[in-house]
């Protein structure tokens, strides 16, 4: 199906076509199922949870079709966001902390600037080094996802905005308040390697 | 964007519609309350007249608007949409509203089990 079909399956969706929400989720249940696993398959994310959460963001589409704003980007878009956010919050909420230290043990090899084999025992130093100085880089509800994303590399904004729930902002908003979190984090990141 | 249609994974949709079976709004809820439980494709069809496939994508529909002047507008497109018999769609839906309605009273059950003792005193 190509966007001018999604459109228009959006718009059957709008008017109260009770037939279009089983076009809808034919179409793209698969799909967002596959980004799920893609992009979070290394956090943990396995098909289960990809599919309660690509069922989710349908039905939630589809039970308050006016939350998503077409100037702003195409549906497909909109949902993979809707799951990328409520993925990270559900990877906070059962705890994934473990991963955010995986992920960060390569942070603190390449800010050592070291090449070297990650030996079990560095590992266990960066997790410990992370546990004792979390509370310094984490501050406020978002932070710990914020630094997650940083740590995986992200580079959309979008993400980082679906992550911190500003969807309702504009734009510019978004993208000024998503700079200013990622910002904050980074300082003292540089700040924490500075002080060890 | 490649995306299996219903015929292509019925397994995929199968399992969506299950989930679906308890969230009010759609289909399959109207059909997991009024067949017990089972939302199965099999008996879906059956109790409707039609393919598997059909009784899958039906089940993703959304269940007919309560007002009176959109009720029958959906039906009629769901109909439409589907090919299954509007009296038979009907009837499953109005049970499910009867359903629905002593389900949210324990008042009227009572009610109705006095009314049946109270005549096999005479």
């Amino acid at each position: 199906m190509d966007l001018h079909e999604l459109n228009s399956l959006y718009s059957r969706l709008v008017s109260g076509d009770p037939t279009a929400s089983a076009d809808l989720i034919e179409c793209l249940y698969g799909p967002l199922i596959g980004h799920a696993i893609k992009k979070h398959g290394k956090f943990g994310m396995d098909r289960d949870r990809a599919a309660d959460l690509a069922l989710d963001v349908l039905v939630s589409l589809i039970e308050h079709p006016n939350q998503y704003d077409p100037s702003k980007g195409n549906i497909f878009g909109y949902l993979c966001m809707a799951i990328d956010g409520d993925a990270i919050n559900r990877g906070r909420d059962l705890g994934n902390r473990k991963q955010i230290f995986s992920a960060y043990v390569v942070e603190v090899q390449e800010i050592g600037g070291n090449t070297y084999e990650t030996s079990p025992e560095t590992r266990i130093d960066a997790m410990g080094i992370l546990d004792k100085h979390l509370n310094e880089i984490v501050s406020e509800e978002g932070d710990m996802e914020v630094l997650r994303l940083i740590l995986q590399e992200e580079r959309e904004y979008e993400v980082y905005a679906a992550a911190l729930q500003l969807t309702t902002r504009s734009a510019d908003e978004r993208a000024k308040e998503v700079k200013r979190r990622k910002d904050r984090i980074e300082k003292r990141l540089k700040r924490l390697k500075e002080k060890l | 964007m490649n995306s299996d249609t219903i015929q292509q994974n019925p397994m995929l949709f199968k399992a969506a519609v299950c989930k679906l079976a308890n969230r009010q709004g759609f289909l399959a809820h109207v059909f997991s309350v009024t067949f017990a439980g089972d939302v199965s494709p099999q008996r879906i069809s059956r109790e409707l007249g039609c393919t598997e496939d059909i009784a899958l994508r039906l089940s993703m529909m959304r269940a007919p608007a309560a007002t009176q002047d959109k009720f029958l507008r959906d039906i009629d497109m769901i109909v439409g949409a589907t090919g299954v018999e509007r009296t038979k769609l009907l009837e499953i839906v109005r049970q499910y509203q009867v359903l629905e309605a002593f389900g949210e009273s324990d008042d009227a059950m009572l009610l109705a089990a006095r009314d049946r003792l109270d005549h096999a005193d005479e």
